[in-house]
């Protein structure tokens, strides 16, 4: 007996009129906003496409938070595939189970750990006067200010992004490779195949759907960075370290520009859409495949 | 000499591996570590550098911590928030995951991408009208506004988890309990239910794990009532150096409740991520 229309409405009913009431039709209410202003106390006044045309001529702040944010999602998508790629195949080659399992509890820490916690412990190992890696670093002769300095600090907001996630980009690939089935692999040995051909050839093809699932995943989640610049930079030094949802809330909570915030706030999901577009489609071309 | 020479190659790539996942090991566990360190350590201790090997330790920064009035009443609410949205969020999600487990045809699938494309928002997208959506209604400041929110925008994960899990289970399972005369719901709750074990508590956890390290949403919506943990930390500051045990002990406190959890639990969460990473 198969499911009958029904049945379907009623088990999916509580969880769907959740979904649409909390976020389709605040969805709608945002858009609603962003052609208007609203001050509040007043009503909302229509306004057209005011807030979007100043997005685009009046706000070179929201395109310095643009860029940062796509800066760090670059660096995030390729340093994870790249070096999470790497770790899970050492992780592979390592025979003891109790060694593995040791590796794998280490990277769940980051991957549990509060974000804003974790922000906390960066800012106090990097911190001058009293961080453990200042003092490291004067070992060596070398001099910077994590916290006064554009790059710098732009450096950390990177490594405390890439710190957070590495770990499940790790762990997802391992247990790819796990299941990795070996016959391919047997026959590239039997041809000769050196490990790096291996890994070109059969490995990173049989990876491919998962490195597409990982690179969407931290695109949705690095873009959006926002827990770690308010709480370790504030944006700073000057607006150097701003992503895009920094501003946002900057603009629509401390400024109390709300038709201006949701203009932007749409405008964001543009660019996230834009970002996985190829993936989507390369996903979409899999599953045709099939 | 040929091959004592490959087997020397052998064992140091062998080293040089063992060695390069002792360091990511190391990146990943030591700013906890430190952190740990430096809240049984006095102010003057914590900050002074090179760092000592040695130091009288003290629990007196958590005592402090412990008894602060604004961290017990944080830690209440985070808690009462990260559980409830568990228990809703599973209790709601787990008849949907069930249901596009069983009815595969029409549009299910694509509901189920549709609502995985609004986990891809961004935050701001919900939090202007929940602002000012909630001042208007009262329920600003209220753990019950965090609940109902963390509980939504995790739903498409949580279901798109179940799911995954209930396909698993044979549909002749159910077919076989509704022919002795179970009802759908009876077949659901007989025969679904208790093999779903494991797959609950993978859900549970990532759906925990998400509700407790929420900042950017606590923050905006709530102000003295009801904050949680992620905004108190916040609070806490590196500037005046006569904190910074107190911060650390605070972080940790903090930090340990999802991280014991996620210790504990790891062979599910680990489950979990695999289960995603091999698609369907």
């Amino acid at each position: 007996m198969n499911m009958t229309k029904r049945e379907f409405a009623i088990f999916s009913a509580p969880s769907m009129i959740l979904m649409v009431a909390l976020m389709v039709i605040p969805l709608m209410v945002t858009i609603v906003l962003s052609f208007c202003t609203y001050n509040m106390g007043e009503v909302p006044r229509f306004v057209g496409w005011n807030n979007y045309v100043n997005l685009f001529t009046n706000s070179p702040r929201m395109w310095n938070g643009i860029r940062f944010s796509l800066v760090i999602t670059a660096v995030n998508v390729v340093v994870r595939a790249v070096s999470g790629t790497a770790i899970a195949l050492m992780l592979y080659s390592v025979t003891s189970r109790g060694f593995q399992k040791l590796i794998i509890g280490g990277a769940l820490i980051p991957f549990s750990i509060t974000p804003v916690v974790a922000t906390m412990m960066f800012s106090m190992l990097f911190k001058d006067p009293f961080g453990l890696i200042p003092y490291l670093l004067s070992l060596a002769g070398i001099e910077i200010s994590w916290f006064a300095s554009e790059l710098p600090a732009q450096a950390l907001i990177i490594i405390h992004s890439l710190w957070g996630g590495l770990p499940f980009t790790v762990i997802t690939l391992y247990s790819g490779l796990l299941a990795m089935p070996l016959d391919p692999l047997k026959a590239a040995e039997a041809e000769g195949a050196s490990l790096w051909q291996k890994i070109r050839y059969v490995i990173v093809p049989y990876l491919s759907p998962l490195l597409v699932f990982n690179t969407m995943t931290a695109i949705m989640a690095v873009f959006r960075t926002y827990d770690s610049v308010a709480v370790m930079t504030k944006g700073g030094p000057g607006i150097s370290t701003e992503t895009i949802q920094f501003y946002n809330y900057q603009i629509a909570f401390a400024q109390k520009n709300i038709g201006q915030g949701s203009a932007m706030a749409i405008f964001s999901i543009l660019w996230i859409f834009l970002l996985m577009a190829p993936f989507i489609y390369r996903m979409y071309r899999e599953q045709l495949d099939k | 000499m040929d091959i004592s020479v490959k087997k020397r190659k052998k064992r140091i790539t062998k080293a040089l591996l063992i060695a390069g996942l002792l360091l990511f090991f190391l990146v990943n566990v030591f700013p906890f570590f430190w952190q740990v360190r430096m809240s049984f350590m006095y102010t003057i201790d914590a900050i002074t550098m090179p760092p000592k090997l040695r130091f009288p330790p003290t629990l007196e920064y958590y005592r402090e911590v412990l008894h602060d009035r604004m961290f017990r009443s944080a830690f209440f609410n985070t808690m009462l928030i990260s559980l409830t949205s568990v228990l809703i969020s599973i209790a709601v999600g787990a008849p949907f995951g069930y249901a596009l487990s069983r009815f595969t045809s029409g549009g299910s699938f694509g509901l189920l991408v549709v609502s995985l494309i609004f986990r891809a928002l961004p935050g701001m997208v919900f939090i202007i009208p929940y602002y000012y959506i909630s001042m208007n209604m009262g329920l600003y400041d209220t753990p019950l506004l965090l609940i109902l929110i963390t509980t939504a925008t995790n739903q498409p994960f949580t279901v798109w988890m179940l799911r995954s899990f209930f396909i698993t289970i044979p549909k002749s399972l159910d077919e076989a309990a509704m022919v002795d005369g179970c009802s759908r719901f009876q077949a659901f709750f007989k025969t679904i239910f208790p093999i779903m074990g494991p797959g609950v508590a993978t859900t549970a956890i990532f759906t925990f794990l998400s509700a407790y390290n929420e900042f950017m949403l606590a923050q905006a919506l709530t102000s003295t009532q009801a904050m949680t943990l992620p905004v108190m930390v916040s609070q806490l500051t590196t500037e005046n150096i006569r904190y910074w045990s107190v911060s650390a002990a605070s972080s940790v406190a903090i930090a340990l409740p999802a991280v014991l959890v996620t210790l504990v639990m790891q062979k599910y969460l680990v489950k979990g991520m695999t289960n995603g990473a091999v698609k369907e």
